[in-house]
């Protein structure tokens, strides 16, 4: 493995120095983590910064650290540097960007405060200018207070519009918050449906802690995706001559028709796009969600199976034609 | 030998803790890390690095007419940040969503973002995940990366393309931004055979390479005004004839235009409604994005839409019924 250059470790150290106040104790596991660096590699790192310190180089004007027993911990105050250096423009820009994807565009009133931490130079609305990583826009406040109350285990009242038209509000137990090709969404027990849910987190119109707790164990904390093929059921789609069928619309899918351009059954690979009749199996999460796609392309797709959504198409269809 | 990364900390301490500003002799002096028996020319460049690796890590250090150093303290550390505790969880999702996100361009200075930031914040782990591309998302990463550089820097950039009907061709382009969209990264930029802003899908570039010539100067400027998100565009709005339409949200989805419009178009409130004014460009696209996104989303404009909404949902019913 090549070595980290002196320069990135020198910041990387940068970073973390003023979080090193006399008394405290970090795991270096986490620490490590947070940096992106090996446990050894931030150990040896930090016997480097045991030897720093300003002139005379007294022992109460060195960085007193050391690594014991897997944990760094600190035994008297820092000789300078005990408040956060700013993040640098290309720091700033990362962050932009990150929340960004998150939602949090330039004009948010949690991206100009968080100019307050960056360098002076610094412009979120001249960086967005440049550089867009970004998904859409959220009801207010919701998508902090998800995050909060996942990091907390507490349970949330949502009120969520469905892509069924059903507005409902629940109470849900918030596992985790994931992205997927510009949306968002969080897996959690849904205390209305007594079991597993996804939430677009765009169709959450409001989230309210209601002061109570859930516990978590570590499946519930695990990394979702939108569209796990794995245990979700399938519907059969036939998609006709001008359906217009792409892998990328239909995470998941599998052909299970033949097709002179294709040669027997399995997965769709790529966003390779074919015509012509085609059976495709579709994993789904929700028989809204799946109805609507459907709907949404005329009467070029046809749901053959299984009949709940082959129902749920018709009462789509139907709220647009009467 | 002393370690650059001790000598780098040094300088950084030393500056931070001295009362006045101090010159390069001091300093070479009293920072423990500059060999004693360099000559001065060695050590004035070890000492211009290691000032700049300092600049780069967010040290702002100015030098009076004297030739002396100081920190600006103001400049360079963090004041109060003041968000609230659902703030800086929102903050802390969308950091570990993006450094989980393998198609996350700037991985590497948003994890010290996230470390310098760690001592204003309360401790909080927030579980979250990201996966916003789907195509090669590690080289699409590796190749925003890039560009990002290259268009910060205004160097010019050279790649082969392959484009949606499978040409493959070779190009130099002015990068002038980037922008993430369902999935993909995409380069706008001046191509200089075409001398027109065009947008390239970064997953369809190779051999990237940025113009190494006079790096510290630029090629090119970049438009005055240039703003990335004019290139942007929603899935109804590729095609060749344009068209307006005027799409309302009822009272149940009126709180949820801001969000799909995406800062396009125009929004209006009609009572508890709101009608958005959006040019197309594909009907077809624009009828799937109104019932995809529905419900309470309807079509007022243009009329022949409106009724072909109406008509298409008739034969989806009778299909299915």
């Amino acid at each position: 493995m090549a070595k980290t250059p002196a320069s990135e470790r020198a910041r990387r150290l940068l970073a973390v120095i003023a979080r090193l106040e006399s008394g405290s104790e970090i795991p270096l596991v986490d620490l490590a983590a947070e940096l992106d660096a090996s446990p050894t590699e931030l150990a040896s790192d930090l016997e480097t910064l045991s030897l720093c310190g300003v002139a005379p180089f007294t022992p109460d004007e060195m960085i007193d650290v050391f690594v014991v027993d897997g944990m760094v911990e600190v035994y008297s105050p820092l000789p300078a540097l005990d408040r956060p250096v700013r993040l640098s423009m290309t720091e700033a820009r990362a962050l932009a960007a990150a929340l960004q994807g998150a939602g949090f565009s330039a004009d948010d009133s949690l991206v100009q405060r968080l100019e307050a931490a960056t360098a002076r130079e610094f412009d979120a609305a001249q960086a967005e200018r440049i550089v867009r990583a970004a998904s859409g826009q959220h009801a207010k406040g919701v998508y902090g207070s998800l995050a909060a109350a996942a990091g907390a285990h507490r349970v949330v009242t949502i009120d969520y519009e469905s892509a069924g038209g059903a507005g409902t509000s629940r109470e849900i137990e918030p596992h985790v918050l994931f992205a997927e090709r510009g949306a968002w969404y969080v897996a959690a027990h849904c205390r209305l449906a007594g079991a597993e849910r996804t939430f677009r987190v765009d169709r959450i119109r409001s989230a309210q802690e209601n002061g109570e707790s859930f516990t978590v164990d570590a499946a519930d904390a695990a990394p979702r995706t939108a569209t796990p093929s794995g245990d979700l059921p399938t519907a059969r789609v036939r998609f006709d001559a001008a359906g217009d069928f792409s892998a990328r619309d239909w995470p998941g899918a599998r052909l299970v028709s033949e097709h002179p351009a294709e040669s027997g059954d399995g997965d769709i690979a790529g966003p390779k796009a074919v015509l012509g009749p085609l059976e495709i199996e579709i994993p789904y999460a929700g028989t809204d969600w799946i109805a609507r796609r459907v709907v949404a392309r005329g009467g070029a797709v046809e749901v053959l199976s299984p009949p709940d959504v082959r129902a749920a198409v018709v009462a789509v269809a139907e709220s647009y034609s009467g | 030998m002393t370690d650059a990364v001790e000598r780098i900390v040094n300088l950084a301490l030393h500056l931070a803790h001295a009362a006045k500003p101090v010159g390069h002799e001091s300093i070479r002096r009293d920072v423990f890390g500059y060999p004693k028996d360099q000559d001065e020319a060695a050590y004035l460049r070890m000492f211009e690095r290691d000032k700049d690796e300092l600049r780069a890590a967010g040290f702002v250090i100015e030098a009076n007419e004297a030739g002396l150093y100081s920190l600006d303290s103001a400049a360079t550390f963090v004041s109060d940040v003041g968000l609230s505790a659902t703030e800086i969880a929102a903050v802390r999702a969308a950091g570990t969503a993006a450094l989980s996100d393998p198609s996350f361009p700037f991985a590497p200075e948003l994890r010290l973002a996230l470390a310098k930031l760690a001592s204003r914040f309360e401790p909080l782990e927030v579980p979250a995940a990201s996966r916003q591309a789907d195509e090669s998302p590690s080289d699409q990463a590796e190749n925003a990366a890039a560009l990002e550089l290259a268009t910060r820097a205004s160097k010019r950039v050279e790649f082969v393309y392959t484009n949606s009907i499978g040409r493959t061709a070779a190009h130099t382009v002015e990068p002038y931004g980037l922008f993430l969209r369902d999935g993909r990264w995409y380069m706008v930029g001046r191509d200089i055979a075409h001398d027109e802003p065009r947008v390239y899908t970064v997953a369809r570039m190779a051999d990237l390479m940025v113009s190494g010539a006079r790096p510290k100067s630029p090629d090119f400027s970049r438009p005055a005004g240039f703003d990335v998100s004019a290139f942007i565009r929603l899935p109804f709005q590729y095609g060749d004839q344009e068209f307006s339409a005027a799409l309302r949200f009822d009272q149940s989805a009126a709180w949820r235009a801001k969000g799909l419009a995406s800062g396009l178009g125009v929004l209006r409130s009609e009572g508890d409604e709101t009608v958005w004014s959006v040019p197309a460009r594909d009907d077809a696209a624009l009828l799937r994005w109104v019932v995809e996104n529905g419900p309470g989303i309807s079509v007022d404009a243009p009329t022949e839409l409106a009724d072909r909404l109406v008509s298409t949902m008739r034969k989806a019913a009778t299909l299915h019924g």
